[in-house]
């Protein structure tokens, strides 16, 4: 029976994407004072920020790039550590990895200063750094325009309002590249607050770390950025997690955060601990306990206790607070009334101008249309590629096919010249995406194999 | 005269069917259209009609909340004419078991009419009907559009349609209407009457057309009348059953409820925004999504609304636990969403949607108070249970109707769970609901021709791709089947599978992928034979 639309869209979540997964959470300062020596003889500098028994984190440059990276301990013959306390990432909460351990409470309900990650459950903490930078950009914004806030609104995934018009597959249609190159749209003019609109059902989690950390160490150092989710589903949930302030529109939903490939197939081991790791991190970022992330991803408890005075929201993972949001057996998904009840969203916002509104801004300029229009051709073009893709992948294969059958010279040549055109268009197609090449498992190396063959082919007729 | 016919057949179907003949004539009768089926009528269970009834309501001690108009009152006890389930009569209430007594202040309806002469114009001319009255029924959502009576557009606007009461069926009483165009003056309504096999009847493509016809008229009020076949792919289903692949047409409802104005209708969208009413007779399976986002929802007294059941266990058999729970937690969620849009509980669409959720209310001052355990007090009543072992539904009660692992709402428990605002067995009683009696306008609009034209093209569509797959299997190589032969054959293939192309991808939301494979698969296919055809040309070689 076909697979209806909604579904399929979700078995798109790659194992092999997952391996290659790292978090790229850069310190402003850090010194590559520690050493990695892996089994294949490398020594990496580096900064340990985690080790546990099944892997080691760490952060290095590559290109002169702050990344961080995940090595498995079996790729690991030793780590040397230069001091006992590396400045490290966000300090990400202590909770126990296992799905079925009962992580502690009181943990999930300690102050803002002990465990940033529940920060901005309280309404008293999200104010703090983050906002300060934001709003302090904003201001600026603002004597350059009169006072007016500079919004501009970018689509992490078609709208609802597109009804269909193309996929939403973040890692494709919604690529963290893409939204680098807006932040020239968006500085040439003078935008001071980004509103992230959010409308996807997820996609490829090796895209998380890219936008968990262009969102960290670009759009929260450059702009106020908000999320504004009408459908954050899996990765699109997870990737703009670190953003601060979160508004859903009236039917929004964020969560189902479970990271599976093939049909329905869980993420176990290494990799579910290292997504899991990666999300308590940008939980960290977020501000949020990192009780609700792990209950959209696994299969775990989580409910809160509102406190009648203060408003401020504890956490459980467990039935242990006083409204249940998820049983143990379920995985969870925000709705929009809980969201901002349990103050995981600032409010409801139905259209933009309630939005800014609700952001507490008084006059606006709508601007960045550039990038706007940009973001959405991107999206428009990735999908076609993408349909294109499949087109010149079943024409590569149906080629390359014949020519290997055929006897006659004349029609090998034709047929592998077919083969390689349709070879050198995925090329070109996968060099502006690379995603692409998940969806049928094709690499570098799968390119230079294949080119190879064909022109083995040629030369068996000489 | 039109109205007359129109109206007679109203009441003939009434007393055909057994329904309330007197009360139908009396709304007849009121609205001045037949007064010779008036006269002939018995006397209206309706007194003292010269003075406008006062309504109340009352919040009795065991949390019931009884509205209605007061027939007489005395200290010890108070007789009310009150609407139960659509069905009209009178209740005394002793005040001994009476909470908190509340003025509904609103508009009356029933006995004006019978004070009005009867002549064949509307009984209560715009003028007459209060408009600045509060309505009780109306949201206080601050948006509404003002429903003060609007002129213009005469030409385009009926008091009784007949072209839509044609594509109405055997409901076609149902919309019947009083009012007279030359002189109501009303507030407008647009009714959209979505019928048929949602997804492949109502789908989006024709909804987007329907909803470009109702924005020419600016109407006042939208009604969106459910009445669907609980129908998945031509498979008819029985009112107890549960569709849990219904979740797979949530993107239809969230597309189509996109288009209509809902709270999320971005600004200047509609140039006057209506009022979006939905009222539900049958709205079962994936249709059952869609009359949550309207903030305002009426039942019909035979009405059913669900058929969404089962969810956690649409992929049994499926992969990983885990996995599967995401599936549906992120269903769960939009269709909980499309609740939330309207401004309803979730936990109601919880309760439709998974059998291992359990849901039980109280009324506290008429209001319900939800608690997800089982009651563990005499005034709780248990909506559903978990349904494992001995919860489970037996066969006789889910035969009946009576089971209680997922919810399906009736018009009496909808009323009570304050989702339904009213009951409204047709369109007149409806507008009385919604304080809107007296001398709306039903709006001629095209939108049951568009969504029946649509449903034809289907068919046609069907059809059509069925015997183009019979004629591309007979495409033979004709003599002397020499090269220019072969190649013609392969023509005629081409242009066959580029006109199946054609037509999937323009129907492709609503074909039956039952009958037909599904449209995206097919498209697939056909772009691969398309593919083959043309390696095959390249292959081929003139004859030396």
């Amino acid at each position: 029976m076909p697979m209806p639309r909604l579904p399929r869209r979700f078995f798109r979540s790659l194992t092999a994407a997952i391996v290659l997964a790292g978090a790229l959470f850069a310190a402003p300062d850090f010194a590559l004072a520690d050493k990695l020596h892996l089994k294949d003889g490398r020594v990496i500098d580096c900064t340990v920020v985690r080790e546990t028994d099944a892997f080691v984190q760490v952060k290095l440059s590559v290109g002169g790039i702050e990344t961080v990276k995940i090595f498995q301990k079996s790729e690991v013959t030793s780590v040397v550590k230069d001091t006992p306390a590396s400045p490290a990432a966000p300090e990400s909460p202590k909770t126990d990895p296992r799905p079925d351990a009962k992580p502690d409470p009181a943990a999930a309900g300690q102050p803002a200063g002990d465990k940033p990650a529940l920060a901005a459950d309280k309404p008293a903490a999200t104010g703090d750094k983050g906002n300060n930078r934001a709003e302090k950009i904003a201001e600026r914004a603002k004597r350059l325009d009169g006072g007016a806030s500079r919004v501009a609104i970018l689509n992490f995934g078609a709208p609802l309002s597109w009804h269909d018009e193309i996929a939403d597959t973040v890692g494709i249609q919604v690529n963290a590249a893409a939204w680098k190159e807006a932040v020239k749209l968006l500085d040439k003019d003078n935008v001071d607050t980004v509103v992230v609109r959010i409308n996807s059902g997820g996609g490829l989690l090796l895209e998380l770390s890219r936008f968990n950390s262009l969102f960290e160490n670009v759009y929260k150092k450059k702009y106020r950025t908000v999320a504004w989710i009408e459908s954050a589903i899996s990765a699109a949930a997870m990737a703009p997690y670190v953003l601060e302030e979160f508004y859903f529109m009236p039917h929004g939903s964020l969560g189902a955060c479970t990271g599976f490939s093939g049909a329905l197939k869980n993420v176990e081991g290494v990799g579910l601990q290292m997504v899991l790791l990666q999300m308590e991190e940008a939980s960290a970022l977020g501000r949020r306990s990192p009780a609700i992330m792990r209950s959209m991803q696994i299969q775990a408890a989580l409910s809160a206790t509102i406190d009648p005075d203060t408003g401020e929201v504890t956490w459980f993972q467990d039935k242990s607070g006083e409204y249940q949001l998820n049983p143990p057996d379920q995985i969870f998904t925000f709705t929009a009334n809980d969201a901002v009840k349990f103050k995981f969203a600032r409010a409801i916002a139905a259209n933009k101008e309630e939005l800014v509104a609700a952001m507490g801004l008084k006059e606006v300029v709508w601007a960045g249309v550039e990038a706007t229009r940009f973001i959405d051709e991107n999206m428009r073009a990735t999908d076609r590629t993408e349909k294109r893709w499949q087109i010149e992948f079943r024409e590569f294969q149906l080629y390359f096919g014949l020519a290997g059958q055929t006897q006659d010279p004349t029609d090998r040549g034709k047929f592998v010249g077919k083969a390689l055109a349709a070879l050198r268009e995925m090329k070109r197609m996968f060099a502006t995406n690379a995603n692409f090449g998940l969806m049928n498992n094709i690499d570098d190396e799968w390119f230079e194999n294949n080119e190879r063959e064909l022109k083995k082919l040629l030369r068996k007729d000489k | 005269m039109k109205t007359t016919r129109f109206s007679l057949v109203n009441a003939c179907a009434n007393v055909a069917r057994g329904c309330r003949p007197v009360l139908a004539a009396v709304a007849l009768c009121a609205a001045g259209a037949l007064p010779a089926l008036a006269q002939s009528t018995p006397a209206a269970p309706i007194k003292d009609s010269a003075a406008a009834p006062r309504k109340v309501i009352l919040i009795l001690k065991d949390g019931r909340r009884v509205e209605g108009e007061v027939i007489s009152e005395t200290d010890a006890a108070i007789k009310l004419r009150v609407v139960i389930a659509g069905i009209k009569g009178e209740n005394e209430y002793n005040k001994s078991d009476i909470k908190e007594m509340k003025s509904a202040d609103a508009p009356t309806t029933d006995a004006p009419k019978t004070d009005k002469p009867k002549t064949d114009k509307p009984a209560i001319k715009p003028a007459d009907a209060p408009k600045d009255a509060p309505k009780p029924d109306a949201p206080n959502t601050g948006d509404q559009p003002d429903s003060s009576p609007k002129s213009g557009d005469a030409p385009e606007l009926g008091g009784l349609v007949e072209e839509q009461a044609a594509t109405w069926g055997d409901q076609k009483w149902r919309i019947e209407t009083r009012a007279v165009p030359s002189e109501a003056d009303g507030p407008k309504v647009y009714m959209i009457y979505m019928g048929g096999e949602f997804g492949r009847d109502v789908s989006f493509t024709p909804m987007r057309e329907v909803v470009r016809d109702i924005k020419k008229y600016e109407p006042d009020v939208v009604v969106c009348f459910f009445d669907t076949d609980f129908v998945r792919h031509g498979n008819e289903m029985e009112a107890f059953q549960n569709d849990a692949s219904s979740f797979d047409q949530l993107e239809i409802a969230g597309g189509i409820a996109s288009l209509l104005p809902t709270r999320n209708s971005p600004a200047g969208e509609w140039t006057k925004k209506p009022r979006l009413v939905s009222w539900v007779r049958k709205a079962m399976g994936g249709a059952a999504f869609l009359p949550f986002i309207a903030p305002e929802m009426y039942y019909t007294p035979d009405a059913n609304h669900g058929g969404i059941g089962n969810l956690e266990h649409k992929l049994d058999g499926v992969g990983d636990e885990r996995a599967r729970e995401k599936q549906y937690s992120l269903r769960q969620a939009r269709g909980e969403g499309l609740c939330e849009l309207g401004g309803h509980e979730k936990k109601i669409m919880r309760a439709m949607a998974r059998t291992d959720y359990v849901l039980s209310v109280k009324f506290v001052d008429g209001e319900p108070v939800w608690y997800e355990r089982m009651p563990s007090n005499a005034d709780e009543i248990l909506l559903t249970d978990d349904g494992k072992e001995k919860n489970a539904d037996f066969g006789v009660d889910v035969l009946r109707g009576k089971g209680n692992d997922t919810l399906v709402l009736d018009a009496s428990m909808a009323l009570r769970l304050g989702l339904s605002r009213g009951t409204a067995e047709n369109l007149d009683d409806l507008m009385d609901r919604m304080g809107l009696s007296r001398n709306y306008v039903l709006i001629k609009g095209r939108g049951h021709q568009i969504l029946r034209e649509w449903a034809k093209k289907i068919d046609d569509a069907e059809k059509q791709i069925t015997r183009l797959q019979r004629n591309l299997r007979e495409v033979r190589v004709k003599a002397p089947g020499d090269y220019n032969a072969r190649s013609r054959a392969r023509g005629e293939r081409k242009t066959l599978l580029n006109k199946m192309k054609a037509i999937f991808t323009q129907y492709k939301e609503s074909l039956n992928p039952e009958r037909l494979g599904g449209a995206e698969n097919n498209l697939m296919r056909i772009e691969i034979q398309l593919q083959t055809i043309e390696a095959e040309q390249l292959a081929d070689k003139r004859e030396r």
